[in-house]
């Protein structure tokens, strides 16, 4: 369901370790504003349908629809001048831009 | 099934790796057609083809009006691809036939509007009459030119319209474009790439590549042959193309995401704001970026509101987009219905109400698709994630307020600004709501409105620049200034002098448009200048002074009716309130004319006056060098004393309590129209007026003599200003009745001004000033105590000329050196001054000796300076000749 790069599992661990807390992080779709939506992570409490992964301690969370719809989604991080953030990119992707924008967990 | 190829460098070719993908129908979720698809090759294929294409100059070197010729054969080949390009688009988006019928001919005619404008009234070139820079004359002037190679990435929801809109701004200002059309959606814009290739469009100019953005952004973001990106689409990619685009420092426009409230005032048209609400959600299935997906509904009205739109919304068709009787088709694929469904089901979550809606719909006789019913959520708090976030489908939040200033709040509690509506019968109280909401459009008792001349783009996240209109057209274009320099020579550039040792400016312009009317009774030529004037509603300006000596009233009654009035609260250093109070008096009595009757003090408010009345304002407004364009009110100087020159000069100097020092207004058009000099108005002046102003003129000449910017015609009224003041002066003393003397006064008093108004002063003015400002020292005796000390300071500066003045003071210099024949120009006019009873000192004026210091600075600060004979850089110099004075 989940491919967690090390950086990303990193870096999901340092915003968890900033917050002082340790929740489910739900893989979901978002609009960022016309046209092309993309996905995101949300911390989020587990719903009776959702399908669970527990990857390197951490808990991710899909609907059954979204999972359907996007296939195995991949994490990983980017950590460069000017750009660092998450890039979620799933084996169906949701737009032509998947991968080439970065977002932060939203809380 | 039709096959689509990329469109570079004015070929159909597929893509170098021969990579296709398909491009389905969301009515039907079926395949339609076959598209190439760019790889990174094909890209930068296409961007070298523009960059070729651009710096050959077939195209970024025509005149505007060659383009235009052959934009409009261009979009006349739009119109005949009109059906096909409408059919097309309609199964590629999902947009309603009835929408997309209007499209090829919007395309056309946004070609041939935007080419004509440029053509014939877009500023390629302005004029900048005034730069600002004194310093540096000469004719200065914008070129707008082509940027060069565009980049336009456009979106899936109106492809073709997304698609003119970019070609048609990029080429008509002379550019060429790579158009990255949305994969889902790139079969319109290579049917636009057959019309300009018929149309004859070189080679280049537009090249079309469809294929993933993911694959192509960073190579059209980045290549350095780029120089625009212009984007269209979500934040999120908006961003890291700004990013990316910021490594070679491109122009980057972006048209962004946005969450538009849509506002219904208590007093609104209740059908129309429930028609223009609907409209404004659910047109094109809400797939709009500027959607006014946020209705903020008075909550006098809310009630009868919600009810009105459910029933509305429920009359909504929905089906297949080349049904004709299909209100809403279907949305672009299946990841857009999925989002908008996980929206609609956060917004129950957040505990809005659906009112209607909120599930998928079925379009009649089709089976597939992506059709969502339009949704509305009631109970909607604008701190929801569906208040905040772009759904980008048919689905509402109606929001409700109190006070229209909670209406604003709300609309402007987002990170978007991109459109908005207002609702109301009141044309005036929606101007007031629009003008609080941050955003890039306002539609008041409408949405969706465009035109090709009006401006669109967001505030905040909703994007950066504009389209449409000059704003959009200019953002295509760079601006280029252009400076020619007046003078072709070193030795007369200001600046350049800096570097330099010699600090002479050797070139000159001499204008000097006063008519001056001297002699025993010319008072009389008042009554006819003032017709020639054009004028017949004369403010004549005085002080208390002369008023009381009956010299206002000799002016009052040569004019006749011609005078409404006169101003006399006008003190020894007039001040910007003088001369407001002045021009409010002015314009109760409709003057037409000023007339000044008096000294500096008086003349220069009259400037003032003369700059404020005619451009309105208050005189703070308008301190500023060379900066009018036009002749000012009318003026006619008649001088009561023998000193000022400001009867002919284009300075006006006004003392500002916020500055604390003298302010300048200087200006060819400040320059007094007419100069009466009557000798009977100076006749009255008391011997130790006569004296000290007599030495304001004095100082003029000399400094006008020996300043950097001193020229031959200006030295020979400077030095006959001198000998007239060295004849006459003492005459004048001690006989004020002497006609004769006065007369000659006022002609040395005017010449030494025509002088200094050209050469400037120096020094002693700026001490002066400084005295005047700060110890309300009268200007002409402070220039006459300070005068002959500044002499020995520049000596060395000036020595030939101070042996001219020397002379003209009646020196027998023969047998001198230079520099003895110099000295004893400053020994003449000490003799002159103890003669004629003048003041020597500053203590016996009152002057603390501890205020020295800081006088000397700002006296530094002062601009006459700058034009002293010898360069002044040290307070402590400027300390040590205040000493020497005191």
């Amino acid at each position: 369901m989940v491919n967690l790069e090390k950086s990303a599992g990193q870096a999901i661990k340092a915003f968890f370790a900033e917050k002082g807390f340790q929740r489910p992080l739900r893989i979901h779709l978002q609009s960022t504003g016309c046209c092309d939506p993309s996905l995101c992570l949300s911390v989020d409490h587990i719903q009776d349908s959702d399908l669970i992964q527990e990857v390197d301690g951490l808990t991710f969370i899909i609907s059954p629809e979204t999972h359907e719809l996007v296939g195995e989604v991949t994490i990983s991080y980017a950590e460069e001048i000017g750009r660092q953030g998450f890039i979620i990119t799933s084996s169906r992707p949701v737009s032509e831009w998947e991968g080439f924008g970065v977002s932060r967990i939203r809380s | 099934m039709d096959h689509y190829k990329l469109f570079i460098d004015g070929e159909f070719v597929d893509a170098r790796d021969g990579k296709t993908f398909e491009s389905i129908d969301p009515g039907t979720g079926l395949p339609i057609a076959t598209v190439a698809q760019a790889g990174k090759a094909d890209a930068e294929a296409a961007i070298e083809a523009a960059r070729r294409a651009f710096d050959n100059g077939d195209w970024s070197g025509l005149e505007p009006a060659a383009r235009a010729a052959r934009i409009y054969d261009f979009a006349d080949r739009v119109m005949q691809q009109g059906l096909r390009l409408t059919v097309t688009e309609s199964m590629d988006s999902g947009q309603v036939v009835g929408l997309a019928k209007f499209m090829p001919m919007l395309g056309s005619g946004i070609l041939r509007n935007l080419a004509y404008y440029a053509a014939t009234r877009f500023p390629w070139e302005e004029e900048i009459p005034y730069s600002g820079n004194v310093f540096a004359p000469g004719r200065d002037y914008i070129r707008r030119e082509p940027v060069g190679v565009c980049v336009g990435i456009i979106p899936w929801n109106f492809p073709m319209s997304m698609a003119f809109w970019k070609i048609s701004h990029a080429i008509t200002m002379g550019n060429t474009i790579v158009l990255k059309p949305a994969s889902a959606t790139s079969l319109s814009a290579l049917i636009i790439a057959e019309c300009a290739k018929a149309a004859g469009i070189p080679k280049g100019v537009i090249n079309v590549i469809a294929g993933p953005g993911g694959e192509l952004g960073k190579v059209l973001c980045t290549h350095p042959y780029v120089d625009k990106i212009a984007f269209t689409g979500s934040t999120e990619v908006g961003r890291e193309i700004m990013k990316m685009a910021a490594d070679t420092v491109k122009k980057v426009t972006l048209e962004l995401g946005g969450k538009s409230p849509n506002i219904i005032l208590d007093d609104a048209d209740m059908d129309l704001a429930v028609e223009g609400a609907c409209f404004g959600t659910f047109f094109h299935q809400g797939q709009i970026c500027e959607s006014g997906t946020r209705v903020l509904v008075s909550s006098k009205i809310y009630d009868e509101f919600i009810d009105k739109m459910k029933k509305r919304a429920e009359r909504l068709r929905v089906g297949y987009q080349l049904q004709p009787t299909s209100h809403l088709g279907p949305l672009v694929n299946e990841v857009q219905l999925a989002t908008v469904e996980r929206y609609v089901k956060l917004g129950k979550g957040e505990g809005a109400e659906i009112v209607t809606g909120g599930k998928r719909a079925e379009a009649p006789g089709i089976k597939g698709g992506f059709y969502y019913a339009p949704t509305i959520f009631a109970k909607v708090k604008n701190k929801m994630r569906i208040a905040q976030e772009e759904i980008f489908g048919p689905v509402v939040g109606v929001i409700k307020f109190d006070s229209d200033e909670e209406a604003v709040a709300a609309a402007n509690d987002s990170m978007y600004g991109l459109g908005g509506g207002i609702f109301s019968s009141n044309h005036a109280r929606a101007e007031r709501v629009a003008r609080g909401i941050r955003t890039g459009t306002i539609w008041i008792n409408n949405y969706h409105a465009f035109g090709d001349f009006c401006p669109f783009g967001g505030y905040k996240q909703s994007g950066v620049g504009r389209e449409m209109g000059q704003s959009g057209l200019s953002e295509y274009t760079q601006v280029k200034r252009m400076h020619v320099a007046y003078y072709a020579d070193h030795e007369s550039n200001f600046s350049m002098n800096i570097l330099s040792d010699n600090t002479k400016i050797s070139s000159f312009q001499y204008k000097c448009p006063t008519n001056v009317i001297a002699g025993h009774g010319s008072l009389a030529a008042i009554y006819k200048e003032i017709v020639n004037l054009g004028c017949r509603r004369a403010l004549i300006l005085t002080d208390p002074g002369v008023r009381k000596a009956g010299l206002a009233q000799l002016a009052k009654d040569a004019l006749v009716d011609f005078c409404v009035g006169i101003f006399d609260n006008i003190a020894q250093d007039t001040d910007l309130d003088t001369v407001d109070a002045a021009t409010g008096m002015a314009r109760d009595l409709k003057a037409d004319c000023i007339v000044s009757v008096g000294g500096g003090s008086v003349i220069d408010t009259a400037k003032s006056v003369c700059v404020t009345l005619k451009n309105g304002g208050r005189a703070n407004d308008h301190v500023a060098l060379f900066r009018l364009m036009e002749p000012q009110t009318p003026h006619i100087v008649i001088p009561t004393t023998s000193g000022t020159g400001s009867e002919v000069t284009n300075v006006a100097v006004i003392k500002s309590k916020i500055a604390g020092r003298k302010v300048y207004i200087v200006d060819l058009h400040i320059v007094p129209n007419t100069a009466i000099l009557d000798p009977r108005f100076t006749m009255t002046l008391p011997p130790g007026l006569t004296a000290t102003t007599a030495m304001d003129a004095m100082t003029h000449a000399i400094e006008a003599l020996t300043s950097t910017l001193s020229n031959r015609i200006c030295d020979g009224q400077a030095l006959h200003a001198i000998r007239l003041i060295g004849e006459n002066l003492p005459t004048a003393v001690v006989n004020g009745k002497d006609e004769k003397a006065r007369l000659n006064m006022q002609i040395a008093a005017t010449m030494a001004g025509w002088a200094f108004t050209i050469a400037q002063v120096g020094l002693v003015h700026a001490m002066a000033h400084t005295l005047g400002i700060l110890h309300n020292i009268p200007h002409g005796t402070a220039c006459g105590i300070i005068l002959p000390k500044v002499m020995r300071f520049n000596i060395d500066h000036a020595a030939e000329k101070f042996g001219k003045v020397a002379q003209a003071l009646g020196v027998d210099t023969a047998g001198m050196d230079g520099r003895k024949a110099a000295l004893s120009a400053a020994d003449a006019i000490e003799a002159l001054m103890t003669k004629v009873g003048h003041p020597m000192k500053l203590r016996d004026l009152g002057v603390p000796e501890q205020s020295l210091g800081i006088c000397a600075f700002h006296a530094i600060a002062d601009t006459p300076s700058l034009f002293n004979a010898r360069p002044v850089n040290d307070p402590g110099q400027v300390l040590e000749i205040y000493k020497q004075v005191h």
